[in-house]
Formats: C-alpha cells, sequence, structure tokens
C-alpha cells in the first residue's frame, strides 16, 4: 500500500534512479523525498489555512460586523463634484447668504484645435468679451491646456458647445454666489476667482469655512437679512436725501451682543469687487473710525453718576463759554443758565459734558473709557476692524473735549458695543456675528452699576421726548438715544461744513432689547431741515424710521407710552437746586 | 462508497457556483443601479443648491419690497395692529367657533378666532392696491403656459 503510494507520489523522483541500484538505498532515498515532500505539503496547507481565515475573517467584518450606513461601496460609488471647497454661510434664519454652485469653465486643448484662426474667430461671436488676439495666441500656443475663461453662464456653455469646435473643453468649477448680492456685502465680504477669502467673514473664517466643505455644515451668522434690508434701505434714502458721502448703521442685541444688521454706504456687489470704486469697499462700521461727537454725553454722564462724582440731580453751570489757551468751549443749543445733568444730556450741552467730565478727574475717564473697550482694539468676527485713537498727550483739554466726543475716535460697531452696556444693566457685553446656540450664556463685564444704567435709561428716553432727539421717537416703541452731531476734522482745525451726524438708540426703554445706531457722514441739510446737517435733523428721524421698521419683524411687543405705569417708569427725579458735586472751573 | 461521497461534493460544488454566480450577477446589477442613483443624487444635490440659492435670491428682501409696493396694499404695522392675547376681552368666550385645546397660547381658555372686533386704537389707514400698468400682466406661477 505504502509503495503504490510511493509511485503515484513520487514518480518523478522514481524515474531519475538508476533501475540497477540498490532496493535498500531507493526505499532510503524515497522515505527522504517523502519527508520533504510532507513539509513542504505542509508548509503549503499553512499558508493556504491562513490566508483562507484571513479573508473569511474579512467577509464577516465586512457583511456582519460592519453597519450597513457606513457602506463602503456607497461612499466610494458617490461622484460627488463638491468635494472640497467653501461652507454655505446663511443667516439667523438659515437664508442662504453664500453658496458655491458649479459651473463650467472653458478650456483649449491648443494641441488639437485644428485652425485656431477660424476657432478664434467663432470664439469671439458667442464671448464678445473676450479679445480675438489673445484668444488667438493661446489656441496656436501649442499647449496642452490654456483656460479661455472661467465661470461660464449655462447659456455661454449652450452657444460654446454649438459652434462644436474640437478641442475645447468645459471643466467644472466651484464659483462663489452670494443670493442676497450687495445687501451683507460687507459683513461677508468676498473670494478670489480660486475660492480664497479676501476680506470680510471670507477672510476671517477662511480655514474653517474650507474644512467644513461645500457640503457640511453651514457657518450661522447673527444677521437677520430683513433687519439688514431695513437698515440699509433706510440708510440709503437718507444719505441720498442728505446728500451724504456715506452712511453706517449697526443694529445689535442689547442683551447678547450679537450683531443683528450692520451696514456701511456705499456697498459694492461681492461677485465683481474689483469693479467697485475703492471708498465703497471701505466698512465705515467698523473700520472707520469718526469723532462721533455729543453721543460720548451718555458716556460721560454714565462715569460721572457711577463714580459718585455727581448725582442725577447735580447742577453745572452752563452760562458761560469755558475759554482755555487755544480752545472755546460752547454750547450748539446754548441756555446761559445753570443745567442740571438730565438737561446737560437733553439740551446736549458742551460745557455741562466738560465740567462734569472734569468732576470724574482725567485719570477716572480715562479708567471708564478703557473698561467701556473703547481705548484698545474691539472684538469682531472681521479682519476690518479699526483700532481707536486716543489723544497722545491726555491732559485736562482732552478730558474735556473727549467728554463730548471730540479727541476720541472710535468706530460705530464699538460704540454701540458700549452703549448696548449703558442700557442693558450694566454689562459689556463683547459685539459678535455669529448667532449665539441656542441656551448659550453670554459672559459679560459689569461695567457700571446696574442702578446707574436704571438711571441712564430715563434720562436716554428723556432726550427723544423733550430734548435733541425728538425727531427719534417710534410711536410705541418707547425709544431713547441720543445725537451726536461732530465736526470732521480737517487741514486746519475742525470744519463746520463737514459734519458727522448720527444717533444712537435703545429700545423699549423699560428694558431694552435693542440698541440701533445710524451715522451720516457729511449730510447736507435741505429745506425740510431748514439748511441744518445735525444729527436732531438728519439722523435722529433715520433712527425713528429704522426703529419702527424693524421692531415689528423683531417681535418687540409695542407698548402705549402714554400710560400711566410706563410714564412712571420713565420718569425723572423732580429737579432740585441742591448744588451736587460741581466745582467751580477755572480753565486758563 | 466513493461514489456518493463525490457525487455530494460534486452537487455542493455545483450548488455553490450557481449561487455564487447569481449572488455575483445580482451584486452588479446593484451596483449599476448604485451608480445611476448616486449619479443622480449628485445631479438631483446641484439642482436643489440650484434652488435653495434662487430661493434666496427671488425672495431678496428689496425685491419683495418693490413688488408688494407694487401689487399689494399692505403697509408697515402699525403699533396698534399688534396686542396680546390676555388685552383681548373676556366676553368673546362661547361665541361661533372656538378653540378649546389647551394649546392655544391662551393657557385653554377659550378664545374666538374670527371676527375679532380690533381693539380700540387710532384708524388703520387704507390703500387701494395699486392698479398694473398699462401693459403690464401679473402671471401666477401655476398659470404659466396657459393662455
Amino acid at each position: 500500500m505504502t509503495r503504490l503510494k510511493l509511485s503515484v507520489n513520487e514518480r518523478g523522483l522514481e524515474a531519475d534512479l538508476e533501475p540497477d541500484q540498490d532496493r535498500a538505498i531507493l526505499i532510503g532515498s524515497k522515505v527522504q523525498a517523502i519527508r520533504i515532500g510532507r513539509t513542504r505539503l505542509l508548509t503549503v496547507a499553512l499558508v493556504f489555512a491562513v490566508s483562507f481565515f484571513v479573508l473569511a475573517g474579512r467577509l464577516i467584518e465586512l457583511t456582519i460586523i460592519r453597519e450597513p450606513s457606513r457602506s463602503m461601496a456607497f461612499t466610494t460609488a458617490s461622484p460627488s463634484t463638491y468635494t472640497a471647497g467653501r461652507a454655505d454661510i446663511v443667516d439667523r434664519n438659515g437664508i442662504l447668504l453664500a453658496t458655491n454652485l458649479l459651473t463650467a469653465s472653458l478650456y483649449a486643448n491648443a494641441r488639437v484645435v485644428p485652425d485656431p484662426a477660424r476657432a478664434a474667430r467663432r470664439l469671439v461671436t458667442v464671448l464678445p468679451e473676450l479679445s480675438r488676439s489673445a484668444v488667438l495666441e493661446l489656441l496656436a500656443s501649442g499647449r496642452a491646456f490654456v483656460w479661455l475663461k472661467r465661470k461660464l453662464t449655462p447659456s455661454q456653455q449652450a452657444a460654446v458647445n454649438g459652434l462644436g469646435i474640437p478641442g475645447l473643453d468645459f471643466r467644472d468649477e466651484q464659483r462663489r454666489l452670494y443670493p442676497q448680492g450687495a445687501l451683507e456685502s460687507h459683513v461677508l465680504g468676498f473670494t478670489d476667482v480660486d475660492g480664497n477669502g479676501i476680506a470680510g467673514i471670507e477672510k476671517y473664517f477662511d480655514q474653517e469655512i474650507r474644512d467644513r466643505g461645500p457640503l457640511g455644515q453651514s457657518l450661522q451668522l447673527a444677521l437677520d437679512v430683513r433687519v439688514q434690508h431695513a437698515l440699509r434701505d433706510e440708510l440709503s434714502l437718507a444719505m441720498n436725501r442728505f446728500r451724504a458721502s456715506g452712511a453706517a448703521g449697526v443694529v445689535m442685541d442689547a442683551n447678547t451682543g450679537e450683531i443683528l444688521a450692520l451696514t456701511s454706504l456705499p456697498d459694492f456687489d461681492p461677485h465683481h469687487p474689483s469693479a467697485a470704486p475703492d471708498m465703497s469697499l471701505f466698512n465705515r462700521a467698523t473700520k472707520g473710525v469718526y469723532e462721533l461727537g455729543s453721543v460720548f454725553k451718555v458716556l460721560t454722564v454714565a462715569m460721572a453718576l457711577d463714580s459718585g462724582a455727581t448725582g442725577i440731580q447735580g447742577l453745572y453751570d452752563a452760562s458761560k463759554p469755558i475759554r482755555s489757551a487755544r480752545f472755546t468751549i460752547r454750547d450748539s443749543h446754548p441756555k446761559n443758565r445753570w443745567l442740571s445733568v438730565p438737561e446737560i444730556l437733553i439740551y446736549s450741552s458742551n460745557i455741562g459734558a466738560a465740567k462734569m467730565a472734569l468732576d470724574v478727574g482725567r485719570d477716572g475717564q480715562r479708567k471708564y473709557l478703557d473698561r467701556f473697550g473703547l481705548l484698545g482694539r474691539p472684538s469682531l468676527e472681521l479682519p476690518e476692524v479699526g483700532t481707536p485713537l486716543t489723544p497722545s498727550r491726555w491732559g485736562e483739554i482732552s478730558t474735556m473735549t473727549a467728554s463730548y466726543g471730540h479727541g476720541v475716535a472710535v468706530s460705530p460697531v464699538q460704540f454701540a458695543t458700549t452703549f448696548a452696556a449703558m442700557v442693558n444693566g450694566g454689562v459689556l457685553l463683547p459685539a459678535t456675528l455669529i448667532k449665539h446656540k441656542t441656551g448659550e450664556r453670554t459672559v459679560g463685564v459689569q461695567v457700571i452699576r446696574a442702578r446707574t444704567s436704571r438711571q441712564l435709561r430715563r434720562l436716554l428716553r428723556a432726550v427723544v421726548e423733550k430734548g435733541t432727539g425728538r425727531k427719534a421717537e417710534a410711536a410705541g416703541y418707547l425709544v431713547g438715544g441720543k445725537t451726536g452731531t461732530a465736526e470732521k476734522a480737517g487741514l486746519r482745525g475742525y470744519r463746520r461744513d463737514a459734519l458727522i451726524s448720527s444717533f444712537v438708540a435703545a429700545f423699549p426703554m423699560t428694558a431694552p432689547k435693542y440698541v440701533v445706531y445710524v451715522l451720516l457722514d457729511e449730510p447736507k441739510g435741505d429745506a425740510e431741515t431748514h439748511g441744518f446737517a445735525g444729527a436732531g435733523w438728519t439722523a435722529a428721524p433715520l433712527a425713528g424710521r429704522v426703529i419702527s421698521r424693524i421692531a415689528p419683524i423683531l417681535g418687540v411687543q409695542p407698548i402705549d407710552d402714554g400710560a400711566e405705569p410706563i410714564r412712571r417708569a420713565m420718569a425723572l427725579p423732580p429737579s432740585s437746586s441742591v448744588h451736587y458735586g460741581s466745582r467751580n472751573v477755572a480753565v486758563n | 462508497m466513493r461514489w456518493p461521497v463525490n457525487a455530494v461534493v460534486l452537487s455542493l460544488v455545483l450548488g455553490m457556483s450557481l449561487g455564487l454566480y447569481r449572488l455575483e450577477s445580482q451584486v452588479q446589477t446593484l451596483e449599476r443601479r448604485l451608480s445611476v442613483t448616486a449619479v443622480q443624487l449628485e445631479g438631483n444635490r446641484r439642482n436643489s443648491r440650484v434652488l435653495v440659492a434662487e430661493w434666496s435670491f427671488l425672495s431678496q428682501p428689496s425685491r419683495v419690497q418693490a413688488l408688494a409696493q407694487r401689487h399689494l396694499a399692505l403697509r408697515p404695522v402699525a403699533p396698534a395692529q399688534v396686542v396680546s392675547m390676555a388685552s383681548l376681552p373676556r366676553n368673546l368666550v362661547g361665541l361661533g367657533a372656538t378653540d378649546k385645546s389647551p394649546n392655544n397660547g391662551n393657557g385653554g381658555e377659550t378664545v374666538r378666532h374670527h371676527d375679532l372686533e380690533r381693539p380700540s386704537g387710532p384708524p388703520i389707514p387704507r390703500r387701494k392696491p395699486n392698479k398694473p400698468r398699462h401693459g403690464e400682466r401679473i402671471i401666477l406661477a401655476s398659470r404659466v403656459g396657459q393662455p
């Protein structure tokens, strides 16, 4: 039996053996051969067994262990053309603000184009914006790949296809599209042809927008397109009416710091930023820093009340202008008498504010302004953020001029952020363009006492009720605010004909929800304003119109501002003749 | 002894080959369907992105405002037009169609929805809709293509 097997298994070996060799040797060599054969067989079998086990294991893993939802076949089989690119940007309600769409780009393989001259001639008939000589040069270059035109419209693509020129082909490219056009151009910014963020949110969040990709989660901003449109619409109407060179506006949630609308006019088409005039690309709301004028008096009153330098019943002598070395500080609505703290704000008295600032003191004023976040670069999710300008030598005169908003220049959005803290209970919250997650708590810094903030609300309401801000009234929304008219600095001192007119407001004043700040750059008065271009005539009515438009959108419940409980809540303490905290000022 | 074993093995091999062949062809069919579906999915994804962008473009507030001013008598909401549920008079209960669900926003109290009298306040200005200008036609989306 064994021999038979041997002869079968080792036939080749047997044949090699000489027939007259000794049988014993034959058996010995055969046994050896069998051993070698067995070892080899075992090795091969082992290798096969291991391989099969590996395969079986892999099969079990693929079919049984792995979840069907994470199927490999699906991910490899879906030929996504949106593999890389930029994520969408949406507003707080999910309205699309920026997206990536695929568009065809035309290229040529110049080696294949049979008759470059004829091809160029025919191509410019359907793409007239191309120059024939340039196209001819490209087609005759002999290169295998030349771009002819990037990002064609579907009709252009169809027209080029219709020509049937060999060697021309399309490649899908992603194009950044801003469906809302110029509406948020200064916030969103724009990208270059290769999809790199160049300005605005697109630049600030460039890496994150790329990381998320076109199919990833979209970036949600705090903006609300409806509010943004109302603000932009009213600003551009006012800008045209008063022939202003520019305008800026901010609407902010007073209790979270979220920016609901931010506009700088003139703005630009984000699809063609290079076609816009230079000044259109300048963001006045965040990059521009201005001496904002009397709106600063709110801060002066805040620091005076908060530090205890004066009380709400304090009185200041505003009967005659303050004269110092080179300056004379006078009032634009002179009363020529002693004024109480509310009156200083209501009549916007420079003299009163200056004296109040002296009571706070230079160091006190600097400390407060620093605490209000007005002396450093503000934090905002934009690359275009202006750094405030402050006096190089902060003496007594600087203290006085800063009290009514001259000598310190800040951006509108920075001032709105501070103003929100003045009315929301004294908590300074960083301004943000990104929507807060639901339930997210915002951490702020208490910069003035809550009591001071409550006093300021009454004062600001009084300014609109009976002061310089009367035209900012929006019935039912209990507006409070302050006018600010500043002369722009020219080569030789301040120019009386070039103003920055602005109005800062909050509503409803019982518990302010939103802050609105509007600014007009160099407005000119018209017949209806009797030629005046000051904030009370230009910016205040603008703010009132903005508020009455956005309040219903934001779901603010209108209240009867004449009702007794509201009147009581907004009433100022009766004026008294007590001289409180004021001091005799001698500046000469 | 040997023959039945061979027969069983042979039939097993044949059966498994047949099974495997069918499985393979099924997989091929499924793969074809998968790739077709994937292509459709990609197409739909493209289209839906275009449509979302177009919706955002067409619903631009400035455009809606212009259209509303031309074709509708709507004006911005006046403060007198907004009232809270709590300020509505209570004697409306029990008249006509009522909502007795506990989720009607009024703590389960019955509130009549229709024919509410406007609370007192300044009169709301009325305005006639602007008539379409000469030669202008308003075409409803659902009627496009019909005479």
